[in-house]
C-alpha cells in the first residue's frame, strides 16, 4: 500500500495541531473575561446581596455599595420598547423581500437594509440626539429605544429573511394549492413553521439591544434618583453608568 | 410575480411601511450631511488633511482637523480584521473539520455566546484585564529588544493604545466573522473534498483546498468585519487611550472616530464649529462603512451565486 513520504505526515500533523491550538486560545478570552468580572464585582455583589439589584446607586455622602436599579429598569424597558418596535418591521419587510424577490423595490430594500447592518451605532444616536431629543427638548427612554431600535432593525431582518428563505418550497407550493393567497400562507403556514425562528429572532434582537451602548449614549440621559420617571423623562442604563465614568476619567490623556 | 389581486394589494399596502424604514434611513444620511455642512463651509478640505481639536469661545479662533481620527480609525480596524480573520478561519476549521461533533458543537456555542456578550463588557476587561497585561508582558520586551522597528519604536504608556484597542476589537468580531464563515464553508459543493481525498491529499492538503474556494468569501466576511470593527464605539473609547494625534507605533494611544465622538460630544454643544466637525467625522465613517458592507455583501452573493452552478 503506498504510504505517504513523512515530509507530507509532518506537515500535516503540524498544522492540525496549529489550527487546534488557535482555537483553543481563543476560549481564554472568555475564561479570563468571566474571572475579571468575578474578581472584581464579586466581592460588592455579596456584601450588598440583592438590594445591589433593587437600591438607587449611592449618592456622595452614602457609605454603603448603593445599588443599580435605575440602570436595571432603564436598560430593560429600553430594549423591550426597542424590539417592540423593530421586529415585527423588519419580521413583516423580510416576508416581503422573500415572497416578491423580483420587484424592484424589494432589491432596493435588500441592500439598503443590509448595507445598514454596517452603520456605526453611534452616528445613529447622533441622529436621534439631533431629531427627537431637539425637538423634544430632553433626552427621554423613548429617544434611546428609538435609537436601539435602528440599530436593531437591520439584524433582525437579516435574521428573518434567512429564516424565510429557510421553508421548504413544498410547503410553499402546498399552501398555494390550497387556493391560499400569500398573507393566508402567512398566517396560517408560515407563522407556524417559523414559530422557533421567531423566538430565537426576538431574543437576540433583545441581546443586541439591551447589549448596546453606542445608540443610548446621546439619547437616554441621566437618572439616579429615581428608578423610573416615565418613558418621555430621561433614564439610565446599565452600560452607561460605567463608560460616562471612564470616558470622563481618561479624557485627556498625554 | 403576483399571483391574484390580493396578493398585489398585500404588496401595494406594505408600501407605507418599507417607505418609511427606506424613508428613515435616508433621512439619517441626509442629516448627517446637513448637520456637518457649516464645518465644510467654514474650514474646507482642511477638515480632512489636518489634525486639530482645538475648540474656542470665539469662533474664529475655532479650528479642527480630522485626518488623524480617520487614519487610525481604519488602522484599528485593519489590524483587528488582520487579528481575526485567520483566528476565525482556524476556529471554523476545528468547529466543522477537525473535532468530532460532541467536542465541535460546544466550541461553537461558546463562540455564539461570546458574540452574544455586551460590547461593554469587552470594553471593561479591555482596559482593565488586557492592557495592563500587554503592557507588561508584551509591550515592555518588544520595545526594549525591537525597539528599532518604527511600529514598537514608542514607549508603552499607561498600556491603552492601539493594539490593545484592536486586539479588544479583534476578540469581539471572532464570533460575527466566524459565523460568517461557517455559514460559507456548509455551501462548499463536498465534491471538492471527496476530490481532494480521491487525490490522496491529507487532512491539510484538503483544508487548504477548502479555504482556497472559500476565498472570495473570507474577503467579503474581512470587509463585513472591517465595518463592524470601524463603527464599534464603547471598545475603542475604553481602550485606544484617546489622544488627539496619529501615530503608527502600536503602543501610541490615539483617537478614533467613534471614540472622539463619544467622548467630546456632550461638550461640542457649547461651541459653534465643534457639532458639525464632529457629524463631518461621522459622515466619514458613514461612506466608509456602507461602501465596505455593500462590497461585502455584494461579494458574498456573488460567490454564493457562483458555487452553485
Amino acid at each position: 500500500m503506498y504510504r505517504l513520504p513523512d515530509s507530507r505526515r509532518f506537515k500535516n500533523r503540524v498544522m492540525l495541531l496549529i489550527i487546534i491550538a488557535v482555537s483553543i486560545l481563543y476560549v481564554t478570552p472568555l475564561i479570563s473575561i468571566i474571572y475579571t468580572a468575578v474578581e472584581k464585582g464579586g466581592t460588592t455583589l455579596v456584601e450588598a446581596g440583592l438590594s445591589f439589584l433593587t437600591d438607587l446607586p449611592p449618592t456622595p455622602l452614602s457609605s454603603g455599595a448603593g445599588g443599580i436599579a435605575p440602570a436595571l429598569v432603564g436598560s430593560l424597558l429600553a430594549s423591550i420598547l426597542a424590539i417592540l418596535i423593530s421586529t415585527p418591521v423588519a419580521f413583516l419587510m423580510a416576508f416581503y423581500v422573500t415572497e416578491f424577490p423580483r420587484h424592484s423595490l424589494s432589491r432596493v430594500c435588500e441592500v439598503v437594509v443590509r448595507s445598514f447592518s454596517g452603520v456605526p451605532s453611534i452616528v445613529v444616536s447622533m441622529f436621534v440626539y439631533s431629531t427627537v431629543v431637539i425637538s423634544m427638548g430632553r433626552q427621554s427612554l423613548l429617544a434611546g429605544s428609538l435609537s436601539l431600535s435602528i440599530v436593531t432593525l437591520p439584524y433582525a431582518y437579516v435574521y428573518f429573511t434567512s429564516a424565510f428563505r429557510s421553508i421548504p418550497e413544498s410547503l410553499r407550493e402546498a399552501a398555494m394549492s390550497l387556493g391560499m393567497n400569500r398573507a393566508g400562507a402567512l398566517i396560517h403556514v408560515y407563522v407556524g413553521v417559523l414559530r422557533g425562528s421567531i423566538v430565537t429572532g426576538l431574543l437576540m434582537s433583545y441581546v443586541r439591544a439591551f447589549g448596546d451602548t453606542a445608540p443610548l449614549l446621546f439619547t437616554m440621559g441621566f437618572l439616579m434618583n429615581a428608578v423610573f420617571a416615565g418613558v418621555l423623562q430621561q433614564s439610565n442604563a446599565i452600560p452607561l453608568n460605567d463608560i460616562r465614568i471612564r470616558a470622563i476619567t481618561l479624557r485627556e490623556l498625554p | 410575480m403576483f399571483f391574484s389581486k390580493s396578493d398585489k394589494l398585500l404588496f401595494y399596502s406594505t408600501l407605507p411601511l418599507i417607505g418609511g424604514v427606506l424613508g428613515i434611513l435616508l433621512i439619517l444620511s441626509l442629516m448627517v450631511l446637513t448637520q456637518s455642512w457649516p464645518s465644510f463651509q467654514r474650514f474646507g478640505l482642511t477638515l480632512f488633511t489636518t489634525s486639530a481639536w482645538s475648540p474656542s469661545d470665539d469662533p474664529q479662533k475655532e479650528f479642527y482637523g480630522l485626518s488623524a481620527p480617520i487614519i487610525s480609525s481604519l488602522y484599528v480596524s485593519a489590524l483587528s480584521v488582520l487579528m481575526s480573520v485567520p483566528v476565525s478561519i482556524c476556529l471554523t476549521l476545528t468547529m466543522i473539520e477537525i473535532l468530532p461533533k460532541h467536542l465541535g458543537a460546544p466550541l461553537r456555542y461558546v463562540t455564539e455566546v461570546m458574540g452574544g456578550l455586551p460590547t461593554v463588557i469587552y470594553g471593561l476587561w479591555g482596559s482593565t484585564t488586557l492592557a495592563p497585561f500587554l503592557r507588561d508582558q508584551v509591550m515592555e520586551p518588544l520595545h526594549t529588544y525591537l525597539g528599532f522597528i518604527p511600529l514598537f519604536s514608542c514607549r508603552p504608556f499607561t498600556g491603552h493604545s492601539i493594539l490593545v484597542a484592536s486586539m479588544t476589537l479583534a476578540v469581539a468580531t471572532i464570533p460575527y466573522v466566524t459565523a460568517l464563515l461557517i455559514e460559507g464553508y456548509y455551501l462548499i459543493p463536498s465534491k471538492y473534498r471527496e476530490g481532494a481525498y480521491s487525490l490522496g491529499a491529507t487532512d491539510y492538503e484538503a483544508y487548504k483546498i477548502m479555504i482556497g474556494i472559500l476565498k472570495p468569501y473570507i474577503v467579503a466576511a474581512s470587509l463585513l468585519g472591517f465595518s463592524r470593527a470601524l463603527g464599534e464605539t464603547t471598545i475603542v473609547a475604553l481602550t485606544v487611550g484617546n489622544s488627539m494625534r496619529f501615530s503608527i507605533c502600536f503602543f501610541d494611544p490615539v483617537h478614533t472616530i467613534p471614540s472622539l465622538i463619544a467622548n467630546q460630544f456632550e461638550s461640542a454643544r457649547l461651541y459653534e464649529y465643534a457639532l458639525p466637525a464632529l457629524f463631518a467625522g461621522a459622515l466619514a465613517l458613514l461612506l466608509i462603512s456602507l461602501v465596505a458592507s455593500y462590497a461585502g455583501i455584494r461579494l458574498m452573493y456573488g460567490w454564493r451565486e457562483r458555487i452553485h452552478v
